[in-house]
């Protein structure tokens, strides 16, 4: 995504990496003890279990932590299987993110909780506000280049909303998903259509190898969110 | 799934509906009623990106059913949780905000929901309330920041001053406003007028009291 964007679209930019092998419980905790200070809000999670049938029971699990700045805008969320940082809007830029990924990895290596990586995804949450009086139906047709195909007797008229999933596509040598349809405005007087894009790479990566990974990873998504809108949706966030 | 159980869910938080959930024995039930109780509400960011929340492994004669959900918190743990989901509700709007203007009116946040101000009767802000106010503010434009309050009935009210003359808007669910204006009119007598609209209203229904008196940034 250029970075001459003034107002870019993401309600959310995410860097998730899984863990080859599961952390213990301790590594989480010690990461919670170290990191949890930082932001505003640490929130513990658990897991419940119920079973039923003959026997039943209920299990309860430590599951991870959820750990929040105190505006809001900054999100980890660490578990025994991996760890999400996610910024939410407004969005401060790609090395921003990456930066505070690595310094969070780098945190889990000094507690000797380091893992090798098998998976490694940068997950883009876009929500383009279109102005559109609430009078008019709304078309998210000019804004995308991507939209089902209908038979002759649907295009009479424009959609109003459509939903359109895209997945295991294969970008040079990342798989990305893709998720977009209209979804309910967030302002008044607007349309809103949903740009989710999920690109990804799966394998045994160690922890030095993913820095030039998260590059490319996020690259193949500014490419594939380029590709997907038009310039009539460029001019909204200019 | 196992006859004599239903589970009904849906969305990302689970803890959203663990009241949905139906179940004929009782002492499962009870205590599903006792963790949506005692939990609160996880914010949805971020959710999209890790595992699904809640997961149904059943067969015949066997099921189970794991809930990932918020370790159960104090009322002072509630305020902070509700504090941070009224944020995080904000970050799905901050690109229309500027950050000065979100920074200032997040201290106001801060202040409402100080314990310190608190009274165990008070009713928690409503998201709903919220999400009305965020997008009334929005279609408002940049206008002064407004005071922040709240209604006994959870109701984000938001209040504007200038010269002894005063607009109030209660945001209600659903984009409704209660709008309560105190003015003096250009012959010098005070006027009072109390309506109900929605948000989108709002400019038109105000205009003959010169709103920029309140709105206009200063």
């Amino acid at each position: 995504m250029p970075s001459s964007y003034k107002k870019p679209p993401i309600v959310e930019a995410v860097i998730e990496t899984r863990f080859s092998s599961a952390l213990s419980e301790k590594d989480v905790r010690d990461f919670m003890r170290k990191n949890g200070p930082r932001f505003g809000h640490v929130e513990e999670q658990e897991q419940v279990e119920f079973t039923f049938g003959q026997t039943q029971s209920i299990s309860r699990t430590f599951a991870g932590a959820r750990m929040v700045s105190a505006d809001a805008s900054e999100v980890v969320v660490i578990t025994t299987q991996s760890i999400v940082v996610a910024r939410n809007a407004p969005y401060t830029g790609w090395t921003a993110l990456k930066e505070r990924a690595l310094a969070e990895l780098s945190s889990l290596r000094k507690l000797g909780a380091t893992r090798r990586v098998s998976r490694l995804g940068v997950r883009y949450i876009n929500r383009i506000d279109v102005p559109n009086n609430s009078d008019k139906q709304f078309s998210p047709e000019p804004y995308l280049t991507v939209f089902p195909g209908r038979p002759a007797l649907l295009r009479q008229a424009p959609a109003e909303g459509y939903n359109l999933a895209l997945t295991g596509c294969q970008v040079g040598g990342y798989t990305v998903n893709i998720n977009t349809g209209t979804v309910p405005p967030a302002l008044i007087d607007h349309g809103a259509i949903l740009v989710d894009i999920d690109s990804y790479v799966t394998g045994d990566m160690d922890i030095p190898a993913i820095t030039a990974r998260l590059d490319e990873v996020h690259d193949i998504k500014n490419a594939v969110f380029e590709s997907l809108i038009t310039d009539e949706a460029r001019k909204l966030f200019q | 799934m196992t006859p004599g159980f239903a589970v009904r869910s849906g969305g990302t938080g689970l803890l959203g509906h663990a009241t949905d959930l139906k179940f004929n024995q009782p002492w499962v039930s009870d205590l599903l009623r006792e963790i949506a109780r005692d939990s609160v509400p996880l914010p949805p960011t971020s959710q999209l990106a890790v595992p699904a929340e809640q997961k149904h492994v059943g067969s015949v004669g066997q099921s189970r059913t794991a809930i990932t959900r918020a370790v159960p918190v104090s009322l002072g743990a509630q305020l902070a949780q509700r504090l941070m989901d009224l944020k995080v509700q904000t970050s799905q709007i901050a690109m229309h905000l500027s950050s000065s203007w979100r920074d200032g009116f997040f201290r106001q946040l801060d202040c409402l929901l100080a314990e310190e101000n608190w009274e165990p009767i008070d009713e928690l802000p409503r998201l709903e309330s919220y999400l009305t106010t965020l997008r009334l503010l929005i279609y408002l434009g940049e206008v002064e920041r407004p005071g922040l309050g709240l209604s006994h009935t959870g109701h984000i009210v938001l209040s504007w001053a200038a010269h002894g003359d005063t607009l109030t808007i209660e945001c209600r669910p659903g984009d409704e406003v209660k709008w309560m204006i105190s003015s003096t009119s250009p012959e010098g007598n005070r006027e009072h007028a109390v309506g109900t609209s929605t948000s989108r209203r709002v400019p038109v229904v105000i205009s003959a009291y010169e709103p920029l008196k309140w709105l206009k940034p200063k």
